[in-house]
């Protein structure tokens, strides 16, 4: 029977479960790729690494899961009544070993015991490097769920998102981390992959795609949409840029345009206050506010924008954050400016946050809103909301602030 | 503590609690962290039904384009929620004592928007479930956890409100359906 991505049911009402059963996985694409399976706890965790079997452990402890591979795919031999009772959820996964994306292959396939059949193409998938293709798990009986989900990494993402600790540390042969020159025992050519920037290797001479972290899509946010970073860590960078437009000659009639970027802040504490150019508020990421601005770009010549920073280990005494650019002087080109502020926080994707509405008439603009959750990281909410200065923007957010002019 | 319930159990709201008005229904899911791909925009909706099962006009269908019941009975929060975690991510607001009459049940929906776009459905959601707190005091009177594991659907009825003579009980519900919101309002009678 075919099956599509998010099917889920009983295995039993297919095949008999308590028998070993196949799980046949292949792949028909230009890359080179690996199947594995994840044998994780009900934490989803990989928390006994002999339950990972791939290329380089082709046998669980007591051989309730066992791994051979074929020209394009590899086939799973399962025993569930075998596995121990830690033993929640078998995963099943693809991953690329070097470059190439799930996007551009030709078909994946997926049979369970001879009954269950997925069938996935490259349009399925976009520019992930690994897909979670499906789960074998217990919840009252074993079940099988077809995720059939990209998944933004490689094996050695794959392994870290389970909690896994690097073959150096946990499945090393002997091996102390360093490259030997063993080829792979399995009798196929010397496969000793030694990555420059030190991946990592085991002694059977087989390594992990060790390439620099995928990039992850950026987060573009929708007006009124609010996303959760992940959990906050390092030093969060607000960065705003715009079209910095020409300074133009005597008669030029547009001129450069200086947004500057700011923000409100209220602490736990209940302290409140902006951090912005105009009235000389960088503020300070090792005091309180545990913000920062970078210095006042007047022309928006320095190519980076402007930014402000939070330091994310005070994270616990931060309320929130209201980020906004207003136009100090000269026309309300908006739409010229087309400004975007971008949040980034390592781990976390970016997220865009697009000022993508434009009123002449106001010259200040809020752009977003930074909450804290749970002390662990920080909601970011888009707004682009135009005011007509501080103090009526101060006073929509009930911030409370008294404002009186400045000048830069 | 809030009762717990099972799929298909039936439970008494006003009986025993005579006093019950402002009500508010929360509903949660968590959808698979898994990168790539569309991201999920789960949406609740009320029907305020007849005995018949249908809604007697299209404003009887409280949802995201139509937020407050004109008797001012049933009141959808909108999508102004954080998301993650284990609150609620939408939130309904009854008042019990305004519904109107010629309504005998109100039934709460969970339906996954642009399914068929983003090829999504109810396989990839887990964890859903509905509770209804007593607003005056802030308990929690009932849970209902859909356990169920489902599958290809894109809609789910979690439960319902239902008339009882002068009482108020709630059934839980917890069935899936394909077609998504459209098939639910089809069903419902809602003109789409």
């Amino acid at each position: 029977m075919e099956i599509q991505r998010g099917f889920r049911d009983k295995l039993e009402k297919y095949f008999d479960p308590a028998q070993t059963f196949e799980v046949d996985m292949n792949v028909s694409g230009a890359s080179v790729y690996d199947f594995s399976c994840f044998g994780v706890d009900n934490s989803d965790k990989l928390s006994d690494d002999r339950y990972m079997i791939f290329y380089n452990q082709t046998r669980s402890p007591n051989g309730e899961i066992s791994y051979s591979p074929y020209t394009n795919g590899a086939k799973f031999s399962v025993n569930l009544s075998g596995l121990p009772a830690s033993i929640n959820k078998l995963v099943f996964t693809v991953s690329i070993d070097g470059s190439g994306t799930m996007g551009q292959i030709n078909s994946h396939s997926v049979e369970i015991g001879r009954s269950l059949t997925m069938k996935l193409s490259g349009s399925d998938f976009h520019d992930e490097r690994a897909i979670i293709s499906i789960e074998i798990y217990r919840k009252d009986t074993w079940r099988i769920g077809a995720v059939a989900a990209g998944f933004d990494g490689g094996l050695r993402e794959l392994l870290k998102s389970y909690g896994g600790e690097e073959a150096t540390q946990a499945k090393s042969h002997g091996d102390d981390g360093g490259q030997t020159s063993q080829a792979n025992s399995y009798g196929s050519s010397s496969q000793a992959k030694l990555y420059g920037d030190g991946g990592v290797q085991t002694s059977q001479g087989k390594s992990y795609d060790s390439g620099e972290a995928q990039a992850r899509k950026p987060v573009e946010l929708r007006k009124g949409q609010k996303v959760n970073l992940d959990k906050a860590t390092g030093e969060i960078l607000i960065n705003l840029n715009w079209h910095k437009g020409t300074k133009g000659g005597w008669f030029s009639k547009s001129g450069a345009i200086d947004l500057d970027l700011g923000c409100l802040y209220e602490l736990k504490n209940g302290t409140k206050g902006s951090v912005q150019a105009l009235g000389k508020n960088f503020g300070s990421l090792t005091k309180p506010p545990f913000i920062s601005l970078d210095g006042d770009d007047r022309t928006g010549e320095s190519s980076g924008g402007e930014n402000l920073r939070v330091n994310s280990a005070r994270i616990s005494e931060i309320k929130r954050i209201l980020v906004y650019t207003f136009i100090y002087e000269g026309a309300r080109n908006w739409q010229d400016a087309d400004g975007i502020v971008t949040v980034k926080c390592p781990g976390s994707r970016d997220v865009i946050v697009k000022m993508d509405e434009y009123d002449k008439t106001q010259g200040m603009c809020a752009i977003a809103m930074l909450e804290n959750v749970n002390n662990e990281t920080f909601s970011v909410e888009k707004l682009v909301k135009f005011f007509d200065g501080h103090k009526t923007m101060d006073e929509y957010y009930n911030w409370g602030l008294k404002w009186v002019y400045g000048r830069k | 503590m809030a009762i717990s319930l099972f799929k298909g159990q039936r439970v008494d709201l006003t009986k025993g609690n005579p006093n019950l008005k402002n009500i508010l229904v929360g509903l949660g899911w968590d959808t698979k962290k898994y990168d790539g791909g569309f991201d999920f925009d789960l949406d609740a909706a009320a029907f305020l039904l007849g005995a018949n099962g249908k809604v007697q006009s299209d404003l009887d269908f409280v949802f995201y384009n139509n937020l407050k019941h004109s008797s001012g009975s049933v009141q959808h929060m909108g999508d102004n929620l954080t998301g993650a975690g284990e609150g609620d991510d939408e939130q309904i607001k009854v008042d019990l004592t305004k519904v109107p009459a010629n309504i005998s049940k109100i039934t709460f929906t969970v339906t996954i928007h642009e399914a068929d776009v983003r090829k999504q459905n109810f396989g990839q959601v887990s964890n859903a479930f509905i509770r209804i707190v007593d607003e005056t005091s802030g308990k929690e009177l009932i849970r209902y956890d859909l356990g169920e594991d489902f599958s290809v659907e894109t809609a789910v009825v979690v439960g319902e409100l239902y008339r009882n003579g002068t009482e108020w009980k709630f059934n839980a519900i917890g069935s899936g359906y394909k077609g998504g919101l459209r098939s639910l309002c089809l069903d419902f009678g809602v003109n789409v």
